[in-house]
């Protein structure tokens, strides 16, 4: 099997803190994504999803940030310099943000701020010096006829809004939330990426408008094999749309594995508690459950395992380091526990493959 | 389009600001103890010379009257003459202007020039020595008043470098060196208080743009980190500085009128000072009211600069 295209091995992001305890954010997290998949990383608020996101494009700079492997393509990506990062931030890697309206620059067309991703990673022979920059900018305004601003206009017909001419020349709070978020996808494809990073695309967005964008992140997926790290808090969002998932929890993996297998025989009881709370994850006539008490404070997270004070199956053994059990090639939890000592869920799955 | 609106509405509001002021002056000139007659005239003079005097100037007719004049008058243009010279009031206010607004003009561009990279490169080195060596000279220019910095000036700087006069103004009718030369030195004791608030200002409202999600965005789009700053940073940054920067201008002629003195211009200021001892109250009447025009003009066109840079007033809707 060829390399993934994403591999985190053992990450671990601390935010230091002069005078109190260093921040913890993520400790020890592995994921693995493979061209052209939809790869979910699920965990409730806190967890380490969005550390671990911005990690991955090196965007965090107060951060201190160790892994076994961090690579794209092979490439480790901690070896590399700024500039080498610059190649790799919207051009290999783009990156979709929550809040499209905070995310998106207020003072810039959203023309332009899709067609400055094209100049810089794209294949238009337009002058990317500060200079120019600046002076399209402040003095003259982006020129209409150019090719990177077309491909702009183009881009954002891609991504389903109406009338791209006219909207281009707008500014980000002339456009509906919904139509915002699809110029940030819209602004993630303009280098022809291989990978996006979708922080929570849809939070910010009511449920219909929320299922537009997930099929159009999916048909994208599809037409430019791009693959996509989705993060979300939302099982139900993961359920639609991706093809494997990561359960994190306090900075850690709780489990991982194709999308139907942790649906089907969830394998850790983090993850169970999880899809308890979902109306597609409740069993019939079960109330809609939420799991009691709240994750550790990562500045004095305990040792162990850091679900244990809220496990229903926590025992002395699970203060020691977290184990990995694989339940099958690529369905892996990390849990004392688990698989049951009883053998009720420990045989081994043979999952199919996903397609893409 | 709402821009238009926005327009005509404030220029409507500047002309009711003016017409407010004029009024103001009228009733403020008159509330002034003492009669200009007498003081033109002399204690000696006897009543019927004072009496005819009055007349002369208008000012035996009742108030109202003498009010309803005075605007007809102002808004045909015609501010007067001086009691004293006889010189049309508008005449003796633009020359007089001149040197001032030369001094407050070249004063702003030096603030504006120096504080904004000023505040940029302390905002990008926070707490570094560049961040404490430009909020430090910006704290001094803050802490000293204009006129004692162009004492200063005038004894280094004007003692150093002798091609720099320290005395006197050149119109610019007398050529551009001469008139730089001259300008040079007060422009910069008005402009350095105004750089070192304009630099503090600009610099926290740039740390603000910088923990901003859309800076973040730009540099996950794989763009130089100058470009993330200056293309994407910048004008956000200078949304709040360019309000606040209408404000202090006003408070910044204030400062040209006491440096002028300094330098012993005859400016503005000179003459609004000079017509008030003497009690030539067409002149200081025509002057506060210029002056006001000049304030209202100069805060419309900071106004209408910030709709230009913000799109959220020049294309309405948002939040
Ligand atoms: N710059 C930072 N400095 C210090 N601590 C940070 C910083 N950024 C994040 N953290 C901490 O790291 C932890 C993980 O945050 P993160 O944003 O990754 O969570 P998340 O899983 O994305 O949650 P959410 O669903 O709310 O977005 C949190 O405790 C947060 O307070
Ligand atoms: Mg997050």
């Amino acid at each position: 099997m060829s390399d993934p295209l994403l591999t985190v091995e053992d990450l671990a992001v601390t935010f230091p803190d002069p005078d109190g305890s260093d921040t913890r954010a993520v400790d020890g997290v592995s994921l693995s994504v493979e061209a052209g998949e939809i790869h979910g990383l699920v965990g409730e608020s806190g967890s380490g999803k969005s550390v671990t996101a911005r990690t991955v494009l090196r965007l965090l700079d107060d951060a201190d940030v160790s892994a076994s492997r961090l690579a794209y393509r092979g490439e480790d990506l901690l070896a590399k310099s700024e500039r080498e990062m610059r190649a790799v931030r919207g051009d290999e890697i783009g990156m979709v943000f929550q809040d499209a309206l905070s995310a998106l620059n207020p003072v810039m067309t959203v023309g332009e701020q899709i067609a400055e991703v094209v100049r810089h990673h794209g294949d238009v022979d337009e002058s990317t010096s500060l200079l120019s920059e600046l002076r399209r900018k402040y003095v003259t305004g982006t020129s209409k006829s150019t090719a990177s601003w077309r491909r702009a206009v183009e881009l954002l017909e891609t991504v389903g809004i109406p009338d791209p001419e006219q909207r281009a020349s707008e500014y980000p709070h002339q456009l509906s939330g919904g139509q915002r978020q699809r110029v940030m996808i819209a602004q993630a494809l303009a280098g022809d990426p291989s990978l996006i990073i979708a922080d929570e695309p849809t939070t910010a967005l009511d449920v219909t408008v929320e299922a537009g964008i997930l099929t159009e992140l999916r048909e994208l997926c599809a037409d430019f094999n791009v693959a996509i790290l989705l993060i979300t808090h939302d099982l139900g969002v993961v359920a639609q749309t991706c093809d494997h998932v990561t359960v994190m929890y306090s900075g850690s993996v709780m489990e991982h594995g194709p999308t139907d297998d942790i649906f089907e025989a969830p394998a850790h009881p983090y993850t169970e508690g999880l899809l308890r709370s979902i109306p597609e994850g409740a069993k019939r006539g079960d109330e809609l459950a939420t799991i009691p008490g709240s994750a550790p404070d990562p500045r004095d997270r305990p040792a162990g395992c850091p679900f244990r004070d809220r496990c229903p199956e926590a025992t002395e053994a699970c203060t020691d380091s977290l184990p990995e059990h694989a339940l099958s090639a690529e369905h892996h939890t990390y849990c004392h526990h688990r698989p049951h000592e009883d053998g009720g869920r420990d045989d081994v799955r043979t999952s199919p493959q996903p397609e893409r | 389009m709402g821009l238009e609106r926005y327009v005509t509405k404030r220029v409507l509001q500047s002309l009711v600001v003016i017409y407010a002021v004029a009024s103001i002056v009228f009733v403020a000139v008159r509330s002034v103890p003492g009669d200009p007659a007498r003081l033109i005239l002399g204690g000696s003079a006897d009543v019927d010379a004072i009496r005819a005097m009055r007349a002369n100037l208008g000012l035996d007719e009742p108030i109202p009257v003498q009010y309803a004049k005075w605007m007809a008058d102002l808004a045909q243009g015609n501010f007067g003459q001086s009691i004293y010279s006889g010189d049309p009031v508008l005449s003796m206010v633009a020359n007089a202007a001149e040197p001032t607004l030369s001094i407050g003009l070249v004063g702003i561009t030096i603030a504006v020039l120096v504080a904004i990279p000023a505040g940029v490169v302390s905002a990008t080195h926070y707490n570094e020595w560049e961040d404490y060596a430009a909020t430090g000279v910006a704290f001094l220019g803050i802490s000293m008043p204009s006129f004692w910095i162009g004492i200063v000036l005038i004894l280094t700087v004007g003692s150093t470098l002798s091609f720099l006069p320290t005395y006197g103004y050149a119109s610019l009718k007398a050529g551009v060196i001469p008139w730089f030369t001259h300008t040079i030195l007060p422009a910069l004791a008005v402009g350095l208080p105004y750089a070192g608030i304009l630099t503090r200002m600009t610099r926290s409202s740039m740390l603000e743009v910088l923990g901003e999600d859309y800076m973040q965005t730009a540099r996950a789009k794989g763009l130089p980190a100058r470009t993330v700053l200056l293309k994407h940073g910048l004008q956000n940054a200078l949304l709040p500085v360019v309000t606040v920067a209408g404000i202090l201008l006003a408070l910044m002629l204030g400062g040209v009128v006491a440096v002028e003195m300094v330098f012993g211009v005859q400016g503005f200021g000179r003459l609004l000072i000079r017509s008030i001892e003497r009690q030539d109250f067409p002149v200081v009447q025509g002057s506060v009211i210029l002056i006001s025009i000049v304030f209202v003009f100069m805060n419309l066109l900071v106004d209408l600069l910030y709709t230009f840079v913000n799109p959220k007033i020049r294309y309405g809707g948002g939040e």
